[in-house]
């Protein structure tokens, strides 16, 4: 049965357990009723006593009532009306209230023009104030390098304290005082500690919370230009809308996708954007570290890959058209190609593509049982908040993990090693902490369960009601992407092929095999083997820094793409702006087109990474062969792209079936040493965010991570690789016998996590 | 009429058990286990007691609607948050009648199937506090808090302080630790109230009235009340009368009797020109209604409230204005912050009384005042507002002349004279 209700004579649609306004905003009559402190996903309150409106009863006993809609449950054949005259001036009187305190500074205000009070004080006609007494001023405080605060704006709604304190489960916001001297904040002066506390920007309906490093580069919100992004900072693929003007990024906004991250994203996604804008960015061609001419560094890129003796490496970093380029060119040459720089990662990769369908973030959002394994908050923010959704909804939560991470403390926690961890995967469904669960979730970090926990994971859930979902995730924004390239013993074999010198060259896109990718340790022993690299990158890495010859490549909302994230939904991407070439000298602001395209009648910036993999293709005589290979993979892996304004589109089963064969990854064996590895990460850490300065000026100290009963300064770490020697971070709660330490730190060594190391402690003097 | 709330308010130690337990104290209490928790209900709702902590809602009748079967556990509070101004009537129980009150907790919780139960005390009763810690230990040890399902947790929780966590819905957030912002309605507290449980909160006047009502019957406590109202009633007089204080008489004792028998009436030389009769946030009552019986029926038939019975003298020496400026900036100061009418509104209420009082305001400001109470209070989300506008608008209606009078002179004309 369809239920509606009457807002001022027109049918609105419900669901029961909906209030008026809800529903009302859900149907598109934004324009009625005017409301402040409801806000979609932190529900309603009834502070704000905005959203009057008139309810006309039954029967005819009782008089109709204004009341308020947000606290009105919608029930069938309601009658509303909005347009009396009594409503009306409600809605007038209470922003007039509300106007006694607030500043109207708009024309200084970086709101203005996407402000929500703006909006509504316009909406409801109020244009004439009476008070004409004192405003009370609040002194600011300084909350950190993301979010301004402008206190004298508040109108006090609480969203702002409804999102930190009860949505994230933030502990260092809150709101202090009363009467009207509320105010919305820290303790005391200091950085927000929430991985989330950029959404303070977007939920505040007025100036008091906005953004900081938006302000740093400000543009009226109507002059940016923006389109569907999708956030290429973890695999969840949250959307988002990114604003741009004059040739450069100024800031990120969510976009609103209820499946998935709904009406919010974290920090990393908000401000790890300033990679685009980072000075160390490479925006020109570079051959042997010179700036120098594309066409040069092109002929010269053509010229190794002529000699035959190439080899290719994509990157789960880079969006899938641009690896299926790199792969169709490969494949024109007859070259080796992987898709990830190690074994252990080309495993990672299948087993996560050969789990079962993932749950979206809105199912993880309403599951009754979690278990998280890891420091899911450190790769994927996102999906870590999903689960304090679930939490607040009454789910139990287990957390396995080295460390005790802040949503163990929202639940039971249960200090573990890495190398434990595929055996309790694998108990899992003999576990209390899933026994009568109706809805249950396991959400793991790829990289600490790793591929043989990952592979104990698919056969426990097989073990598991069909309900039961799980998901895994890494930093990367197209593993799942690449994962499809990362056919069994790619990898190894490059790195064979390397080592006995079949190949002496190499094209890498958007990946760092001799810097921070997984495996790195071993690619830096085989690059005394190598003539010359050649590096396609949006960030300065260690390898495009090594390279003899570099193209830099259009950051993601200078282009189009796909994304094909945790779940397998593959989410494309559209071109926000267009960056504007630095006019270094008038030899090298060549566009990317070719002369004879009428290109170089402006400086734009780098093209996407398929631009150049084209150009290659056409400089040694493959174009078509290329174009043929390219097109024939695209239509098997995504027959129709799909919309950037849609939901995406889910991988099909037979294509994840494809890696059901893959290889049993065989977990590694404690040594004789009784310290293991573990990552460590934070949530503003990540390849492209690291770069992002406002968001790294709040990064954790880099050290050596292990239990507080270790009573030591400094520790040296050995491994197959290398050796590290670091200052210790001693921590609460960790599991025993535990270190860890961050990517680069794997990389020195090396080791993955997991494996077993040598310690040498320093004690402090 | 007998002293029954009020018997040991001049006692040496009114903490005393052997005292209390003398002048028939526990009797109600071992009446009340011998019954079930229906009869109990019954019993009290035969009696016709009412909320005495100003809403006069039916005692018998909340309990009743929480259900029975409400679902466990569940808690019952005790509202000593006593912080109207103009009302001493709780401090007088706290300090003078402790057993009262932990003895109407004890029936109240066997009545409600409560194994929990906190007295919340107004911060600055502190001292008070500890009268009821010491009656109440000595209860404890004398095994009177065990009830037939086992010991009554019954915890004393001092206020950090503001008049809102009087309120019953933000005294359950003051409990739980929170802000004390009143909560929205539904879910009622009765179903979802103290850390979502059924929860009950009674004013501790309406709490000391039991042990009377199990130990005596309804019938008994009905008979005390006078010209329409039922029992005894705590009443208390602030402002300039010969004896201001607080007086333990039959309910439904006129204005005029309180006001002039037992407070003897003003002090030489002044003149009474109102009273808010139920603290400082009831509408005034006018000397033409001082024969109004003060029960909740008669005294809202007059247009105002009996509120806790508090009565605040307005006398011919002071400036209605001013009084009213006094009020309202309490208010102002107390408001929680969180409904958009109470929290702007009061202080723009309270600087228009200022400006008129200064001699500063224009006829318009009285105007803007009206149409201000026409706004904040239908729209508010708890009481407090509504009840801070009550003086203000009655006030304004009452004392129209006193402020043309500042706005014509340009100065408050009780200043005149003084300097």
């Amino acid at each position: 049965m369809k239920h509606v209700f009457y807002l001022d004579g027109q049918a609105v649609p419900f669901t029961p357990g909906q209030n008026v306004l809800e529903a009302a905003l859900a149907a598109g009559l934004d324009r009625q009723i005017p409301y402040f402190c409801f806000h979609p996903a932190l529900g309603s309150l009834g502070a704000c006593r905005q959203c009057a409106v008139k309810m006309y009863p039954h029967d005819s006993k009782h008089p109709p009532r204004v009341t308020m809609a947000c606290l009105l449950p919608a029930s069938d054949h309601l009658q509303l009306g909005t347009l009396e005259a009594d409503v009306h001036a409600e809605h007038q009187e209470i922003i007039e209230l509300l106007m006694t305190n607030h500043p109207l500074d708009c024309p200084v205000c970086d709101e203005g023009g996407q402000c929500h009070l703006q909006d509504m004080t316009v909406q409801t006609g109020h244009s004439q104030r009476h008070y004409s007494g004192p405003k009370r001023t609040y002194r600011n405080q300084d909350l950190g390098p993301l979010v301004y605060q402008e206190m004298n704006r508040c109108i006090t709604c609480y969203r702002c304290v409804r999102f930190y304190q009860d949505a994230a489960q933030g502990e260092d916001f809150g709101a202090f005082g009363s009467r009207d001297r509320v105010t919305f904040g820290r303790i005391e002066d200091g950085p927000l500690e929430s991985p989330f506390s950029g959404n303070l920007v977007e939920v505040c309906p007025t100036g008091v919370f906005t953004d900081k490093v938006f302000r740093h580069d400000y543009v009226r919100v109507w002059d940016l230009q923006q389109a569907p992004s999708v956030c290429p900072h973890c695999a969840v693929g949250c959307n988002t809308t990114p604003g741009a003007r004059l040739g450069s990024l100024r800031r990120i906004r969510n976009r609103l996708r209820p499946e998935m991250n709904g009406h919010f994203i974290c920090d990393r996604g908000r401000y790890g954007f300033r990679y685009v804008t980072a000075p160390s960015r490479p925006l020109q061609a570079r051959l042997q570290g010179e700036t120098s001419r594309q066409e040069v560094v092109l002929r010269q890129i053509a010229a190794r890959l002529q000699e035959g003796r190439s080899g290719f490496l994509g990157s789960p970093r880079e969006d899938l058209r641009s690896n299926l380029a790199l792969f169709a060119l490969a494949d024109c040459l007859h070259a080796p190609f992987a898709a990830v720089t190690s074994s252990w990662a080309e495993a990672l990769a299948q087993q996560c593509l050969a789990l079962p369908q993932a749950p979206s973030l809105q199912e993880v959002a309403a599951a009754d049982r979690v278990v998280v394994i890891g420091d899911l908050g450190g790769i994927a923010p996102m999906a870590e908040f999903a689960v304090r959704q679930a939490v607040r909804g009454g789910a139990s939560l287990t957390v396995m993990a080295s460390a005790y991470t802040s949503l163990a403390r929202q639940g039971e926690y249960r200090p573990l090693r890495p190398s434990a961890l595929p055996e309790r995967v694998a108990d899992l469904h003999n576990d209390p902490c899933l026994q009568g669960s109706r809805r249950p979730v396991i959400l793991a970090t790829a990289e600490t369960l790793g591929p043989a926990g990952l592979h104990a994971l698919r056969k426990t859930l097989e073990k598991l009601p069909a309900n039961a979902r799980a998901g895994a995730f890494v930093n990367r924004p197209n593993l799942f992407g690449a994962a499809y390239f990362a056919a069994d013993g790619h990898t190894a074999r490059l790195q064979q092929a390397l080592r006995q010198r079949e190949i002496s060259h190499l094209l890498c896109l958007g990946a760092d095999p001799f810097g921070e990718d997984w495996g790195a340790g071993v690619w830096r022993t085989l690059m005394p083997g190598l003539d010359g690299i050649a590096v396609l990158d949006m960030v300065d890495s260690e390898t495009a820094r090594n390279a003899e010859a570099l193209l830099p490549v259009a950051a993601f909302p200078e282009r189009d793409g796909l994304f094909v994230n945790y779940e397998g939904r593959i989410q494309a991407f559209a071109t926000v702006y267009r960056r504007e070439a630095q006019i270094l000298h008038p030899a090298v602001h060549h566009s990317g087109f070719s002369e004879a395209a009428g290109g170089q009648m402006h400086p734009l910036g780098p093209p996407p990474p398929w631009f150049w993999l084209s150009r290659l293709a056409e400089m040694l005589d493959l174009h078509s062969a290329w174009q043929e290979r390219f097109h024939f993979y695209q239509h098997f892996l995504c027959p129709q792209p799909p919309d950037p304004e849609g939901p995406g589109v889910l991988l099909p089963d037979t294509i994840r079936a494809r890696f059901d064969i893959a290889e049993v990854p065989a977990a590694h064996p404690l040594g004789p040493e009784q310290w293991e590895l573990d990552i460590f990460r934070w949530y503003g850490g990540e390849t492209l965010a690291d770069v992002a300065d406002d968001l790294q000026s709040l990064a954790p100290p880099r050290g050596l991570r292990v239990g507080s009963e270790i009573r030591a300064a400094a520790a040296t770490l050995s491994g197959p690789c290398g050796s590290l020697h670091l200052p210790v971070i001693p921590c609460d709660h960790m599991a025993s016998g535990v270190i860890a330490i961050d990517q680069d730190g794997f990389a020195e060594l090396g080791l993955y996590p997991g494996d077993p190391v040598s310690v040498e402690w320093e004690v402090s003097s | 009429m007998e002293a029954v709330l009020s018997r040991n308010f001049s006692a040496p130690d009114p903490a005393d058990l052997a005292l209390y337990q003398s002048g028939g104290g526990y009797a109600g209490l071992r009446r009340a286990i011998t019954m079930s928790p229906a009869e109990i209900i019954d019993e009290v709702e035969k009696s016709g007691l009412r909320g005495c902590g100003g809403a006069g809602f039916p005692t018998g009748l909340k309990w009743r609607l929480r259900g029975l079967d409400a679902p466990e556990p569940r808690y019952l509070v005790c509202n000593l948050d006593e912080t109207e101004p103009g009302s001493i009537k709780d401090r007088a129980l706290l300090f003078g009648a402790p057993h009262h009150i932990i003895e109407g907790m004890l029936i109240a919780a066997h009545a409600l199937g409560v194994r929990y139960a906190v007295i919340f005390v107004r911060g600055e009763y502190a001292a008070g506090a500890r009268v009821l810690e010491k009656a109440l230990q000595r209860a404890r040890a004398a095994g009177l808090l065990r009830l037939p399902d086992g010991e009554l947790r019954l915890d004393i929780h001092i206020s950090l302080g503001r008049y809102i966590c009087g309120e019953d819905s933000a005294i359950l957030n003051a409990i739980e630790g929170k802000r004390a912002n009143p909560r929205k309605k539904p879910p009622h507290i009765s179903q979802q109230g103290l850390w979502q449980q059924p929860t009950t909160v009674n004013n501790a006047e309406s709490i000391a009235h039991l042990p009377g009502i199990l130990a005596q019957g309804a019938d008994w406590f009905r008979a005390l009340g006078v010209n329409g109202g039922v029992g005894s009633k705590l009443y208390s007089v602030c402002g300039p009368a010969r004896r201001p204080g607080v007086f333990e008489l039959p309910m439904g004792t006129t204005a005029a009797e309180i006001l002039f028998e037992h407070a003897g009436g003003l002090q030489e030389g002044r003149r009474l020109r109102g009273v808010l009769p139920g603290g400082s946030s009831t509408p005034f009552l006018l000397p033409e209604h001082f024969d109004t019986p003060m029960h909740f029926d008669a005294v809202a038939k007059v247009g105002s409230r009996l509120g806790t019975g508090g009565f605040i003298l307005l006398d011919d020496q002071q400036c209605p204005v001013d009084f009213l400026v006094a009020t309202t900036r309490f208010f102002a100061r107390e408001s929680c912050g969180f409904c958009t009418p109470c929290r702007e509104g009061l202080p723009y209420v309270r600087w228009l009384l200022e400006r008129i009082e200064a001699g500063t305001g224009a006829l318009e400001d009285i105007e803007t005042l009206r149409a201000l109470g026409g706004q904040i209070a239908p729209n508010s989300f708890c009481a407090l507002a509504p009840g801070a506008l009550m003086p203000v608008l009655s006030g304004l209606h009452a004392f129209n002349d006193d402020f043309l009078a500042h706005v014509r002179l340009g100065h408050c004309p009780y200043q005149e004279g003084r300097s």
